[in-house]
C-alpha cells in the first residue's frame, strides 16, 4: 500500500506539472500569434485610441506574466474569465456547447461499437475469405478517407436527393429531442468512420490472435456450437484491446470535432474553440485547451493507477 | 435584451423535460407544418457570418451591418439604385450648402415602448462624430459643426463645408438611432444588446450559432414586418448552407462563393439573385515598407498593366461582378479602369527595374483566393513570379492593416453608397489608417477633398474620373472588380424582394415585406 501511494503521489505530481506546462504553452502560443484581439476586432480601421480602449477594457495593455497570474490564479478556482467577443463568462458558453459535442461522441462512439465489433470479429473469423479481406479493407478504408470528405458527400447526397435529413438544422434536445437525434445523426456517423476503422481493425486482429491458440482450437475440437465459441471465447478474449481503443477514441472525440461541428453547423467545443482562435479571443482559447489537457491527463492518471493497482510490478 | 437559453441541457426546466419528452413521442418531422399564405411565422435566414461587433456607432463589417439593419433605423435610406429616400427623417431641406435640416416623422418608437426624439437623433449622430469617441464612419460624414435638437422633431446638421456624401452616409447603419437616454443612464449598453426603431428586436442569442428576433411591437412601419419571427442561422460552411437552403432549413440564405448561382440554379423550388455592389476587390502593392519591391512605382505599374481584370472576373468570380475603377461603375458617375493590358510594357518597365518577384498575402476567403491565383497567372506573362501566403485573419490583420509588412495583398472595400466614398482610403490624411501602405499623392489628395465638396453634376463627374485616372496610375491600390452578392430563397415557401444593387451590406433590405407564400 505504501509503494502504491508513493506511486500515485508521483503519477499526481507529473500529472500537476504536465497541466502546470500545458497551461504556459497555450498562454504563450495564443498571446505570441500575430494579430491581437484587438487588431481582429478592429480590422481595416485601427486607429490608435480605439485599441488603447479595447486594450484597457480587458486588461491587455497588461505585461504578459502579470496576465497569465491573473489567469491561473482565477481558473485554479474554477473562474475561466470572460469571453472577450460575447463578454459572458466562458464557463456559460462552455455549458452550452459541451453537450453538444458530448453528445456527438457519444453517438459516433455507440456506431463505433456496434459496427465496429461485430464487423471485425466477422473479419477476423473469416480470415484467408472473401469476407476477411473485405473487411480488412473496409477498416482501411474508414481510417484513410477524411473524416471532412465523408461529411461533404453526404451532405450533398442527403440535401441535393432530399433524402430525409436536413443540414444546418441543429436542435437542442430540451426544444425537440427527434429532430435532435435526427440533426445529430449525420455528424456522428461521420465522425464514426473512423472509429469503425479503429474498433473493427483492433477487433479483426483480436480475433485472429484468438482463433490462433490452443484453448480456441480445443474449444473446436469439444463440438462447442460456434456461436457459444465466438461468446465465451473470442468476444472476451478480443475485448482488452478493443475497449482500450474505445477509450482511447472518445477521448480523441471530445477534443477533435471541430471540423465535422463546422461542417453540420453543430454549436459544440471544437468549432468555438477554433473560431475562438481565428478571433484571438484569448480566454476561450486558453480555458477550452486547458480542459481538454486536463481531461486526458485525468484519463491518463486513472488508467495508470488502475494498472500500477492491478500489477505490482509497475509501481517500480 | 432578454437572453433566453435555447436548451440549455444542464438547465433542464419542467417545459423543457416536457417539451424533451414530446419530442419523443411525436413522430419525426423534417420540415415545417403548413401556415397560411401571407402574414405571419417565422422567416429562417442561412447567414454566413456571425455578428462580432454590436455597436452599429463602430462596427466594421459588413456581417455586423446585415443584423442590425434589423433591428436599427438611421435618417434616411437607400432606394434600389442607391437614392437617397426617407427613413427616420421624413424629410429634409438644405437651406445652404453646409446645413441640413430633417424632420423626424410621428410615430417611431424604440422596442422597449418609449418614443423616438429628436434627442435621440442628435445625440446618436453627435455619438459617431465626436473625436473622443472614435467612430471610424466620423471621416465619411464630412466636418460636422454641430448636431443639434432643435426641436421635439426637429434635428439640425452643420457642417464646416459642404460634403456631398452626407446624405448617403447618413443612410449607413454606422449612423442607427439609438437610445441615447438609456445609454446615458447606462440601462442599455450598445456594445453588448440591440434596441432600435427597427422592424425586429432580439430575443435570443447564441454566438456563433444562431439570433432569435421578434416582430418590433412598436414598430412606426403599420403592417409591417410581415413575418412574426427571423431566426438567422450561423451556418459559415457554404456547402452546408447551400444543403440547408435546398434541405429545407432555412428559407433564404446570403452566398458570397462565386459559384454559388450556378450550384442554385436548377435546385426545384429555389430562386437566386445577384446583388450587384460597388464593393470592389482591390490589389495593393505596398510602396511604403522598406522590404517591398513596389516602393518603385515601374514596378506597381507593370503590375496594373499585365493584370486581366475581365479574366479575373469570368473565373475567378464566375463572371459575376464588373471591372471597375476607384469609383465603381455601379454608380451613375462611376468610372471603368484607364489602364488596359499591356504585357509587352509590362515586361519593359520590369526589365528596367531590375526584374520582380514578391509574396502576396492572401486572406482564406474562397473568392479572394481565386483572384490572387489568377493575378499570379496574369503577372506571369510579364516575368513576374509571385508567391502565394494564404494565412489566418488575425495575421493577415496584422500583417496588412496593423504593421503594414507586407508587399502585396488582395482584399476588398466597401463602395457605400456614392462613388467618391471609398476614395476617401486613398487619401492617407483622410482615412487615417491606410497610411501604412498608401504614399500621398498631392494631385489626388487635392481631388479627393475636392469632389467632397464639389455638388453632384458634371463637374464632380469630372473630377471623380480624374481621380480614377490618378488611383490607376500611381497603381498602389489597383481596383480590380466589384464584388457581387448572391441570395438563394426557397420559392415555395416565401415570397421575397432582393433589391438590385446595394452599398452598406443590408442584403435583405426588403425583410420587412417578405412573406410566407
Amino acid at each position: 500500500m505504501t509503494g502504491f501511494l508513493a506511486f500515485a503521489a508521483r503519477r499526481f505530481a507529473g500529472a500537476v506539472l504536465t497541466l502546470f506546462l500545458v497551461s504556459v504553452a497555450v498562454f504563450g502560443a495564443i498571446h505570441w500569434l500575430p494579430g491581437s484581439y484587438a487588431d481582429v476586432f478592429l480590422g481595416a480601421h485601427p486607429t490608435p485610441q480605439a485599441k488603447a480602449r479595447i486594450e484597457q477594457t480587458f486588461g491587455l495593455d497588461q505585461p504578459l506574466p502579470v496576465q497569465y497570474a491573473k489567469w491561473i490564479a482565477a481558473a485554479m478556482q474554477g473562474d475561466f474569465g470572460t469571453s472577450l467577443v460575447t463578454q459572458k463568462p466562458v464557463a456559460e458558453e462552455f455549458a452550452l456547447r459541451f453537450p453538444v459535442t458530448a453528445e456527438l461522441a457519444v453517438m459516433a462512439t455507440m456506431f463505433a461499437i456496434l459496427l465496429g465489433i461485430p464487423l471485425g470479429i466477422w473479419g477476423g473469423l473469416g480470415r484467408g475469405r472473401f469476407i476477411g479481406e473485405f473487411s480488412r479493407l473496409c477498416g482501411s478504408l474508414a481510417i484513410s478517407v477524411p473524416d471532412f470528405v465523408i461529411g461533404s458527400v453526404l451532405i450533398y447526397l442527403f440535401s441535393r436527393y432530399r433524402l430525409g435529413l436536413t443540414v444546418g438544422a441543429w436542435v437542442s434536445p430540451t426544444a425537440n429531442l427527434g429532430r435532435n437525434l435526427l440533426a445529430a445523426l449525420l455528424p456522428s456517423l461521420t465522425l464514426s468512420a473512423l472509429g469503425v476503422g479503429f474498433v473493427m481493425t483492433t477487433a479483426r486482429h483480436a480475433t485472429i490472435s484468438v482463433r490462433n491458440t490452443s484453448w480456441f482450437l480445443a474449444a473446436v475440437a469439444r463440438g462447442k456450437t460456434f456461436p457459444a465459441i465466438v461468446r465465451e471465447h473470442v468476444v472476451k478474449n478480443a475485448a482488452i484491446p478493443v475497449v482500450t481503443v474505445i477509450a482511447i477514441y472518445f477521448g480523441y472525440l471530445l477534443g477533435g470535432t471541430a471540423i465535422v461541428e463546422s461542417l453540420f453547423t453543430a454549436p459544440g467545443m471544437g468549432r468555438y474553440i477554433v473560431e475562438a482562435v481565428q478571433l484571438r479571443d484569448y480566454p476561450v482559447v486558453q480555458a477550452g485547451v486547458l480542459l481538454a489537457a486536463a481531461v486526458f491527463i485525468v484519463l491518463n492518471l486513472g488508467a495508470d493507477l488502475l494498472y500500477a493497482a492491478l500489477d505490482p510490478r509497475i509501481r517500480a | 435584451m432578454h437572453d433566453q437559453r435555447y436548451g440549455n441541457l444542464f438547465g433542464l426546466t419542467r417545459r423543457g423535460v416536457l417539451k424533451a419528452g414530446a419530442g419523443l413521442a411525436a413522430p419525426l418531422f423534417i420540415g415545417r407544418a403548413a401556415r397560411a399564405a401571407g402574414a405571419g411565422g417565422t422567416l429562417v435566414w442561412g447567414k454566413s457570418l456571425e455578428m462580432t461587433m454590436l455597436d452599429p456607432h463602430t462596427a466594421l463589417v459588413g456581417s455586423a451591418w446585415q443584423l442590425q439593419y434589423l433591428v436599427y433605423d438611421t435618417l434616411v435610406t437607400m432606394g434600389d439604385h442607391f437614392e437617397v429616400q426617407p427613413g427616420i427623417a421624413e424629410s429634409w431641406e438644405q437651406p445652404t450648402p453646409t446645413s441640413y435640416v430633417f424632420h423626424l416623422r410621428d410615430g417611431v418608437a424604440f422596442s422597449n415602448g418609449r418614443a423616438m426624439t429628436a434627442d435621440d437623433v442628435a445625440g446618436s449622430i453627435g455619438r459617431v462624430v465626436d473625436p473622443k469617441f472614435g467612430s471610424w464612419w466620423a471621416c465619411q460624414m464630412g466636418s460636422v459643426k454641430s448636431v443639434q435638437a432643435v426641436d421635439a422633431k426637429t434635428v439640425k446638421i452643420e457642417l464646416n463645408e459642404p460634403f456631398t456624401p452626407l446624405l448617403p452616409s447618413l443612410a449607413a447603419s454606422m449612423t442607427a438611432i439609438l437610445p441615447m437616454k438609456e445609454l446615458r443612464d447606462g440601462s442599455f449598453n450598445p456594445s453588448k444588446e440591440l434596441m432600435g426603431t427597427g422592424p425586429f428586436m432580439v430575443t435570443a442569442h447564441q454566438q456563433n450559432d444562431y439570433w432569435t428576433l421578434v416582430r418590433n411591437p412598436h414598430y412606426w412601419r403599420k403592417g409591417y414586418p410581415k413575418f412574426d419571427e427571423v431566426s438567422v442561422r450561423i451556418i459559415t460552411d457554404d456547402g452546408a448552407r447551400l444543403a440547408a437552403l435546398q434541405g429545407g432549413a432555412v428559407d433564404i440564405a446570403n452566398f458570397e462563393n462565386p459559384d454559388a448561382p450556378k450550384l442554385l440554379q436548377g435546385t426545384a423550388n429555389v430562386k437566386s439573385a445577384v446583388q450587384q455592389t460597388g464593393d470592389l476587390y482591390t490589389l495593393a502593392l505596398n510602396p511604403v515598407w522598406d522590404k517591398s519591391p513596389f516602393r518603385d512605382v515601374r514596378l506597381r505599374q507593370a503590375v496594373n498593366l499585365s493584370l486581366n481584370r475581365e479574366q479575373i472576373r469570368d473565373v475567378a468570380l464566375s463572371g459575376q461582378g464588373s471591372v471597375s475603377a476607384v469609383a465603381a461603375v455601379v454608380f451613375k458617375d462611376g468610372c471603368a479602369p484607364s489602364v488596359a493590358r499591356d504585357v509587352a510594357k509590362a515586361r519593359e518597365l520590369v526589365a528596367a527595374a531590375g526584374g520582380l518577384s514578391f509574396e502576396m498575402i492572401v486572406q482564406t476567403s474562397e473568392a479572394i483566393q481565386r483572384i490572387a491565383q489568377v493575378i499570379q497567372q496574369n503577372v506571369a506573362d510579364a516575368g513576374i513570379k509571385v508567391d502565394l501566403n494564404v494565412v489566418d485573419e488575425g495575421v493577415f490583420v496584422d500583417k496588412v492593416f496593423v504593421t503594414g509588412m507586407f508587399q502585396a495583398s488582395p482584399f476588398f472595400w466597401s463602395a457605400y453608397a456614392d462613388p467618391g466614398m471609398v476614395a476617401a482610403w486613398w487619401e492617407p490624411s483622410v482615412s487615417g489608417f491606410t497610411g501604412k501602405y498608401v504614399v500621398s499623392v498631392p494631385e489626388l489628395d487635392k481631388l479627393v477633398h475636392d469632389e467632397r465638396r464639389t455638388p453632384n453634376g458634371a463637374e464632380r463627374a469630372a473630377q471623380l474620373k480624374r481621380i480614377c485616372a490618378l488611383v490607376d496610375d500611381g497603381a498602389q491600390m489597383i481596383p480590380l472588380v466589384t464584388k457581387p452578392v448572391t441570395v438563394g430563397y426557397r420559392s415555395d415557401r416565401i415570397q421575397a424582394e432582393i433589391q438590385p444593387f446595394e452599398g452598406y451590406n443590408d442584403t435583405l433590405r426588403h425583410i420587412a415585406e417578405f412573406s410566407r407564400v
